[in-house]
């Protein structure tokens, strides 16, 4: 019998990003205390770990229809599928949002030529798989990082003010 | 009439005081007069006056001299000497 | 005494020598803040000062040097610092008072003076006759005594309520009552009660020493006499509280309301602020975090969740069809069988069915049995030939049937191996994009937007509230009379409540013991009287009798007191309300009473009191209201003063005494003032003002000033040369606008 694709990808660990983005963005994002206009003192980041700035890097390449083969040195966040949005709620005022995983899978197979019959017929190598649905998942939000860091050119601060953050992705 | 004079013939004058030792006020313009009278009483009270207003005075001038104010203050021996005059005088 | 000229050389700000005429009623010297008006005015009170007291300390000679003196100062020449002041004593006579020093300077800059000197001189026409004494003239002379100062001289408006000062009415009944002041009478009158009463005690005690009921009678009047006391002294105390909270309550009852209004505004002001706490704290714009938690990535994820419904739906056909493909097989796998079957029952019916000459089977078998021939009977004995022959039929028929089942195979189909992914997945998809859609994660997104906008909005208007209910505590508090000080009692409500507790207890303890206190008192006389009855021989009777004199003496000394006090008052407030109506005229005032105060810790003092024509306290008296009240009892006293004197009396120096009044109301204080009889020289800032001048100098009113018949001097600081930040260049000039005659 065929293993289940989503947990066998769920355990993969090859979230790859062109390293030159990791101070620029995915630390920043997670230092800087995003601002709101008016209101109470916001002390919070933008996000709090630097596996959301992918995540978000994801859904803006996504949503853009653009991927971008990832050139140059990478790094990848050494965590597996299964921990993305599985935040700590004890003592923060986050949620776990695990639901997130199910929706990026069903992006990722929409958007790859995996023949998942040919899987479920053992036509496929489960590994091989996996591989394509990952570096589909990578190049997504390679993009995504590109187009972040193009904003970010243009207007530095942009991604401090809340609205901006939901905008860019959402188009809100 | 001086001031001295004033204040004995006003307090000569309460009802009280003259009911109780039997004089007729109006008898009592000027202090001199009482100090001469044949009323114990009035005597008594118009001597008594008379040396203490002295004392009063001495000790205003005292203090206008060294330019202080205040109260004027009557040492004790004084008051004590005008009593025992008092009760001699009353015998 | 009147004062003719002042001659002011060099002293502070009045560089070499400047001269100011008076006239024999009102004087008017204007200048504005830092023109010198104030330095005139110590000038005056440094000539007219023979002796320096501590309340009064002059300043020391160096603060009176010009610094513009000293900076043209050539070295080790002396120059003079002088005030020289003409003046007519009650008498008439010209008197000359002159204070001077000398300053130098020295090589290395330093300032020394020296030849401090203060004389008087006799005037005859215009030539010093004779020097006097400063003293004889100020003192034996009396033109101006020093304990005058007190309600003469006069700096700033606070000062005028001169009767705050418990001492000066028992000075000013000393200076000019037809009485003495009885205070030392008192004083004897207790010492010898006192002393009487306890030599009456002690006879008539030791005469009583054996009689029960005298004793028993003592005990009484001991009892009662304590009973007095405490009440005497409950008295006392409730009326200095009635005194002190009467007059907190009086300085801000006109402000009850207002302060009642503003407690009401800041408790608006408090809610507001709670209300922008917890809206604030409603508020949630981290939205960066809130599209990962609350999943609101997922807003534009509707066209990708569809295009993965679809695929899945395609790879599900797929699926499908392999599946039915399958089960196609197997269907047809078994209808082959089924028809395999069908021929096998065939084969074996056909089978079974023997060729007409063969006998059948069953017969052969049973022939085989029976050892005979069905059909003709033969006998066929085992091992027969017809036997074996049968035997060999049946067999070879026998092992026939069993080869051609034999060759009859169907084949199988092959189990189908299918893994389950697309299965759960297709179906999962359906649901994704269904809570996808019931979560319109957009419209969640707006909602959120929108709750946060409002929450602004509201915290916004909050704030403008706040900023409106401030603005109005803050104009409360500008017509209040108190003013700033206001808010200490909107925050400390309870003090302002506690005064009217306490007044309210005060005054009906005042009340029921003010009633209590004579009763005792007849009752302590009674019983006093019968004892001494009782004890009486002819040893205490000269006893009882000084006793009975102090008693009687002391007695009528209080009465008189209070009769004095109250004729001299009531004098003096007549006057002041004389004074008072030519001052106001047209504008409101109330009745000026004086009451003093006759126990207590302010003992001494005078209650200078405004009621209105039904007796009632105005409590809500502006401040120029009490100016106007406390000037005119000032003037009251200095009339007094002229006609006890009967001559001229003392002038009022007055300096900056209507600060507080505004333009219409000085400008008809003076026009009433200068009618009056006493020489008054008042500095003011009154009929200055300022013009949209660049310079920023300020005019006189000379229109306002024409209506008042008075001599008018202008002081005002020499702009020309004039530096801020050096000191030797400050000059005041003098001007002299009417009626001065030089």
């Amino acid at each position: 019998m065929t293993k289940s694709l989503y947990d066998e990808w769920k355990k993969s660990k090859a979230l790859k990003f062109e390293s030159s983005f990791y101070t620029p963005i995915i630390e920043a994002f997670c230092q800087w205390h995003s601002s709101t206009d008016k209101g109470r003192d916001e002390k919070g980041r933008i996000f709090n770990a630097g596996y959301e700035v992918f995540i978000y890097a994801f859904f803006v390449g996504l949503y853009r229809g653009e991927r971008r083969p990832l050139s140059g040195q990478t790094k990848s966040f050494s965590m597996e599928v299964f921990r993305l949005g599985d935040v700590s709620e004890k003592g923060t005022d986050r949620k776990k949002y695990i639901a997130i995983q199910r929706y990026i899978f069903a992006a990722l197979i929409a958007k790859t030529n995996i023949d998942l019959v040919a899987y479920d017929e053992e036509k496929l190598d489960t590994d091989e798989t996996v591989a394509i649905l990952m570096q589909t998942f990578s190049e997504y939000a390679n993009a995504g990082f590109y187009a972040i860091n193009e904003r970010m050119n243009e207007q530095e601060d942009y991604f401090l003010h809340s609205e901006n953050v939901l905008e860019f992705v959402c188009g809100a | 009439m001086s001031k001295l004079d004033t204040l004995f013939q006003e307090i000569m004058s309460d009802e009280d005081m003259s009911a109780e030792f039997g004089y007729t006020p109006a008898d009592y313009s000027s202090i001199e007069r009482g100090s001469k009278s044949r009323n114990k009483y009035v005597k008594a009270i118009a001597n008594m006056l008379l040396q203490y207003d002295k004392k009063v005075e001495e000790v205003r001038m005292d203090m206008r001299i060294k330019n202080t104010t205040g109260k004027v203050v009557i040492k004790d021996n004084v008051l004590e000497s005008i009593y025992r005059k008092l009760v001699k005088d009353l015998e | 005494m009147i004062l003719k000229k002042l001659t002011i050389e060099n002293f502070r700000s009045y560089y070499g020598k400047k001269e100011f005429v008076f006239g024999p009623r009102l004087n008017l010297i204007l200048g504005s803040n830092g023109d010198g008006k104030s330095t005139l005015f110590e000038a005056l009170n440094w000539v007219l000062t023979y002796k320096e007291t501590d309340v009064d300390k002059l300043p020391s000679l160096k603060t009176l040097v010009s610094a513009k003196l000293f900076k043209s100062l050539p070295v080790n020449y002396p120059a003079p610092v002088r005030v020289t002041l003409m003046l007519t004593n009650t008498n008439g006579n010209q008197r000359k008072l002159v204070r001077e020093f000398y300053v130098e300077k020295k090589e290395d800059g330093t300032m020394i003076t020296a030849k401090h000197s203060h004389v008087g001189y006799r005037i005859v026409g215009s030539k010093e006759v004779a020097a006097i004494s400063v003293t004889d003239i100020l003192e034996k002379e009396g033109v101006f005594p020093a304990k005058v100062k007190k309600f003469s001289i006069l700096q700033g408006e606070e000062r005028l309520n001169i009767f705050e000062d418990p001492t000066i009415l028992a000075e000013l009944i000393n200076m000019y009552s037809t009485v003495k002041d009885l205070a030392p009478y008192k004083d004897l009158a207790d010492f010898i009660l006192e002393k009487g009463s306890k030599a009456k005690q002690n006879s008539q005690d030791k005469r009583a020493s054996g009689t029960t009921s005298a004793k028993n009678l003592l005990a009484e009047i001991e009892r009662l006499r304590k009973d007095e006391k405490r009440i005497s002294v409950s008295l006392t105390e409730n009326r200095d509280t009635l005194r002190e909270t009467g007059q907190n309550i009086q300085s801000i009852s006109g402000d009850y309301d207002i302060i009642k209004l503003i407690r009401e505004k800041k408790d608006d002001v408090l809610k507001m602020e709670s209300l922008i706490k917890a809206k604030s704290d409603e508020l949630n714009e981290n939205y960066s975090i809130r599209l990962l938690d609350e999943l609101w990535i997922l807003a534009g994820f509707e066209p990708i969740a569809k295009e993965y419904v679809q695929k899945m739906e395609a790879f599900e056909g797929r699926i499908q069809e392999i599946r039915d493909e399958h089960n196609r097989k197997i269907g047809e796998m078994y209808a082959q069988q089924k028809t395999l079957q069908e021929a096998k029952r065939k084969l074996k019916e056909s089978i079974e069915a023997m060729p007409g000459f063969m006998p059948e089977l069953e017969a052969m078998k049973l022939m085989l049995q029976e050892h005979r021939c069905k059909y003709c009977g033969t006998e066929a004995p085992e091992g027969s030939a017809a036997y074996e022959h049968i035997k060999k039929m049946l067999d070879e028929y026998q092992h026939k049937l069993e080869e051609s089942l034999e060759e009859i195979k169907i084949p199988q189909v092959p189990s189908l191996n299918l893994g389950d992914n697309v299965r759960t997945l297709a179906g999962e998809s359906r649901s994704l994009l269904r809570s996808l859609e019931a979560a319109d994660y957009k419209l969640k997104i707006e909602n959120a937007k929108h709750a946060n906008e409002e929450i602004h909005e509201k915290i916004e208007k909050a704030h403008a509230r706040i900023g409106s209910l401030n603005n109005d505590i803050e104009r409360e508090l500008a017509n209040s009379s108190t003013g700033k000080d206001l808010m200490h009692y909107v925050d400390d409500w309870k003090e302002v409540a506690q005064w009217h507790e306490d007044h309210g207890r005060a005054e009906s303890a005042i009340a029921s013991l003010s009633a209590r206190l004579p009763e005792i008192r007849r009752e302590l006389r009674e019983k006093q009287e019968k004892y001494d009855k009782m004890v009486s021989n002819d040893k205490n009777k000269q006893y009882m009798d000084i006793y009975k004199l102090a008693v009687l003496f002391e007695r009528s000394l209080v009465s008189l007191e209070d009769k004095t006090y109250t004729n001299f008052l009531a004098d003096i407030s007549d006057r002041a309300n004389d004074y008072m109506r030519k001052i106001t005229v047209d504008d409101f005032r109330g009745i000026i009473t004086m009451e003093p105060v006759r126990s207590g810790k302010s003992k001494g003092a005078v209650d200078v009191l405004l009621k209105d024509n039904r007796q009632a306290i105005i409590t809500n008296p502006n401040k120029s209201l009490l100016t106007t009240k406390c000037i005119s009892v000032i003037f009251a006293l200095a009339d007094f003063n002229q006609e006890r004197q009967s001559g001229n009396g003392y002038p009022l120096i007055l300096d900056a005494p209507t600060s507080s009044f505004d333009a219409g109301k000085d400008k008809s204080f003076y026009k009433s003032i200068s009618k009056l009889s006493s020489q008054c020289l008042i500095f003011t800032k009154s009929f200055l003002f300022k013009k949209n001048d660049e310079k920023g100098e300020y005019s006189i009113d000379k229109a306002s000033l024409n209506e008042i018949d008075c001599p008018v001097y202008r002081i005002k600081k020499n702009q020309e040369g004039f530096d801020q930040q050096d000191l030797s260049t400050i000059e005041t000039i003098v001007e002299p606008i009417k009626n001065t005659s030089i």
